[in-house]
């Protein structure tokens, strides 16, 4: 039995998502927190100033401000501001309570949490364990989506036991169920979309389509003191070079990418601050799924031939060295890393032709690539796929589709032979291997790879509550999902972020969730 | 005047038919003329500004911008010709008969061209790729329908013009058909600005190409296409300008070279100015009337 506290005070270590948390946050604040790629003005710590507009583009028109129907990261950013879960969702320091003050776990199958005192949503009313339940019934019902759904599918029961106190029981045990619930949004009972009202930092003010989502500063909020921000304004820019056109003529404050042809240009300037994350460490990646129950890919030495024939090297030229060489699901700073199953790091073109051969398809075949267009590199790196591809007789067709139209075609509709995207998972081993290859997940699903022993692995990953014995299980899992490459990693995908001088106390997440609670304007 | 001597003496036009001549060479000689092969990718070499290696640069894949400029006017010349064909014969027919018909069905059939008329170009071509799927001919399909109406109203009034005229119903009276009419009568004597719109529209479909690429919307990578580099390269503009002035100066020069010839097509050909005597007046039982006039 273990009791935990708020923040960082860690008394037991059997506790799984603590002890992963801790090893992780050990391992992660060893290379430091993530770093400004430009130097910050020499002066003593100056102190935060509340107050001020900040404008922030955002990649897309939200498709919704609804938490538990939100599909892509552009919805996430506007949901981060509005919404808060019983925990932060950020894990990099270990687990961190938001709603919830505290919560203990006799077993990694029970999880209690005890509420703080005297929440209130947006519209004044109490935020109560009833809330926490109406929420996961909600997310369960019509309304609830994909991802949010996984979360609250594995619950068997929840116990109100107090107006404070709420106790999930899982079907199964999930030694990582508190990085899932912290991705759970709370919502009054009444949630209506059109008026989002959420217990987060910032409250909704008007959302004029295409034009901007306006958020006030909360009075109210939890944490004394935040947000320093009164108001947050979003503004759709999916074009990036208007978004650098935009920050640097004062227009906004916060870009929340920055093209990367730019980059260096931006930071040579000294009129943009960019804020990247250290690369090796997070969990974001370019990620090619398969059609891996469909010939010829069902077969494992073209998908592996396909894996090799691969030059990450000139995918990571191609997003001018940010990020890093990647084709592991797990970053290679993680402390569940295998080194030694099958790397793909290296290129190596010889055994591709040897693999096409042994698997009959020595006069190759075509294929069609799915890809995004919801960033410019996504072209570049299609295109040095398909001429990679090329050298091993596969001849790829390259089909550059909308956000939405791929998310229709590739992960509901499971039309296509390759779909080329972005993907950040949560920094848990089993949601870094399982969102990305196994078949009861979304993206797993459209792939329709079938590996129980894989999926066994998963299942004792998330029972198991060491540290030591979930990195073996792990270390196991990676040599069968690198050998069967039902998915490729192309290479981290570099997560940047542009800010005015003006901008302080802004930290960019490894998951690329723009968090503005603690940012406050200097003027 | 000989037609093809005025034509020779604008000096304007002459400077066109160069132009074009340099673009037709360059798509018909490409894999000669290219120094490397347009889809070698070698990322080492990407985004360099001109060298002697690479006169032009190498675009965001280490491909030579120069070697992509010439295999590109083949994706704007395959275009320019199928979709002026196109709209060219579709056009032109629907034209000719509803001008030589006239009543319900000649105004059915303008009325018609019209309706394609009164969507902007771009979008109507957009729509079109979005049904057909984006790649060259589609986009030249497009293309050409949505120049069906130039072509068709062109056509039209020359077939109204032309049908009163002496030589027409002396013919008719001489039991020709309305199809021998329309095919050696009227079209013939429709060449000349046929000819002079086919110069026109044959650069407009090069622009509009360029501006589908642009958009993502006609040939798909990595088949080189001048409005394709003309977007890439914009991302591009810090490391090499070169990316997208080349692809914009390639797209300039055809376009110039073509309207141009046009413009002296136009004067060529046109009667007043030259005050040639209309050689192709009657193709049509030429004994009985020659003998007349």
């Amino acid at each position: 039995m273990a009791r935990h506290g708020i923040g960082s005070r860690i008394t037991r270590r059997e506790f799984v998502a603590g002890a992963a948390a801790a090893a992780a946050s050990g391992s992660l604040l060893r290379f430091a927190a993530p770093a400004l790629s430009a130097p910050a003005p020499a002066q003593a710590p100056v102190r935060p100033s509340a107050g001020g507009v900040l404008r922030t583009t955002l990649g897309a028109e939200p498709t919704t401000l609804d938490p538990h129907q939100s599909r892509t990261l552009f919805d996430f950013d506007v949901k981060d501001a509005l919404f808060d879960g019983l925990l932060d969702d950020d894990f990099t320091e270990g687990p961190r309570g938001a709603l919830a003050e505290s919560w203990e776990s006799p077993n990694a199958s029970t999880y209690l949490f005890k509420l703080r005192r005297g929440l209130r949503f947006h519209d004044g009313s109490p935020i109560t364990a009833d809330a926490v339940k109406s929420t996961a019934e909600r997310i369960m019902g019509p309304d609830g989506l994909g991802q949010t759904r996984s979360i609250v599918e594995q619950v068997a029961s929840m116990d109100v036991l107090d107006p404070q106190s709420i106790r999930f029981r899982l079907k199964g045990p999930n030694a990582a169920f508190l990085m899932d619930i912290a991705d759970m949004k709370i919502v009054p009972r009444n949630f209506d979309a059109r008026n989002p009202v959420g217990s987060g930092p910032f409250q909704f003010v008007e959302w004029v389509r295409l034009r901007h989502v306006r958020l006030k500063k909360f009075p109210g909020y939890w944490r004394e003191g935040r947000p320093y921000l009164d108001e947050l304004v979003f503004m759709p820019t999916p074009d990036e070079n208007q978004k650098i056109v935009l920050l640097e003529t004062g227009q906004v404050e916060f870009t929340d990418t920055v093209p990367l042809p730019r980059v260096q240009d931006v930071e040579r300037g000294g009129k943009i601050v960019v804020h990247s994350v250290q690369p090796g460490v997070s969990p974001s990646s370019y990620y090619m799924l398969t059609r891996a129950d469909r010939p010829p890919l069902n077969n494992v030495k073209v998908r592996q031939a396909i894996n090799f024939a691969i030059d990450r090297k000139a995918l990571l030229q191609v997003t001018f060295g940010k990020g890093t060489l990647k084709s592991n699901a797990i970053p290679p700073k993680h402390w569940a890393f295998n080194p030694e199953s099958v790397s793909f790091n290296e290129r190596d073109v010889n055994r591709a032709r040897r693999l096409m051969n042994e698997a009959g398809q020595g006069s190759g075949f075509s294929l069609q690539v799915k890809h995004l267009t919801s960033r410019a590199e996504f072209f570049t790196l299609a295109q040095v796929f398909q001429a990679n591809m090329a050298e091993i007789g596969i001849r790829i067709e390259l089909i550059p589709q909308e956000i939405g139209i791929w998310v229709n075609q590739v992960l509901v509709q499971r039309d296509f032979q390759l779909g080329l995207t972005g993907i950040v998972p949560r920094y848990d081993p089993d949601a870094m291997l399982g969102e990305q290859f196994s078949n009861q997940r979304v993206n797993g699903k459209a792939i329709g790879w079938r590996h129980d022993l894989f999926e066994k692995q998963l299942e004792q990953g998330r029972a198991n509550v060491s540290q030591e014995a979930r990195k073996r299980v792990y270390y196991h899992a990676q040599l069968i999902a690198q050998w069967e490459a039902p998915g490729f990693i192309l290479n981290e995908r570099p997560i940047l972020y542009g800010a005015a001088p003006s901008v302080r106390g802004f930290k960019p997440d490894i998951r690329q969730h723009t968090h503005f609670v603690d940012v406050w304007l200097r003027r | 005047m000989n037609p093809l001597v005025a034509l020779t003496r604008d000096r304007a036009a002459l400077a066109g038919a160069v132009l074009f001549a340099c673009i037709l060479a360059a798509a018909v000689f490409a894999p000669a003329l290219a120094p490397y092969d347009p889809l070698a990718v070698r990322m080492s070499e990407r985004l360099e500004l001109p060298t002697a290696r690479h006169l032009l640069g190498t675009d965001e894949l280490g491909r030579d911008v120069l070697s992509r400029i010439i295999f590109g006017a083949r994706a704007s010349l395959g275009v320019g010709v199928i979709a002026v064909a196109i709209a060219g014969i579709a056009g032109t027919g629907l034209g000719l008969m509803a001008g030589y018909y006239g009543g319900f069905p000649g105004t059915l059939i303008m009325r018609g061209v019209d309706g394609l008329l009164a969507f902007p170009a771009i979008i109507l071509a957009m729509a079109l790729i979005a049904t057909l799927g984006p790649s060259l001919v589609n986009a030249a399909i497009a293309i050409g329908i949505v120049f069906i109406p130039s072509f068709a109203r062109l056509a039209q009034a020359s077939a109204l013009s032309l049908k009163e005229r002496e030589f027409v119903e002396a013919a008719r009276a001489s039991g020709a058909t309305d199809q021998y009419l329309l095919a050696r009568v009227l079209l013939p004597n429709h060449l000349s600005p046929l000819l002079v719109q086919v110069s026109v529209s044959f650069a407009n479909a090069i622009l509009t190409e360029a501006a589908l690429s642009f958009l993502g919307l006609g040939v798909l990578p990595p088949t080189p296409s001048w409005g394709a580099m003309l977007d890439t390269g914009r991302k591009y503009l810090d490391q090499t300008p070169w990316y997208s002035v080349a692809a914009g100066g390639a797209i300039m020069v055809a376009v110039l070279g073509l309207n141009l010839l046009g413009d002296g097509l136009r004067d060529a050909l046109d009667p007043r100015l030259r005050g040639r005597r209309q050689r192709m007046e009657a193709p049509v039982a030429p004994r009985e009337i020659s003998a007349q006039t």
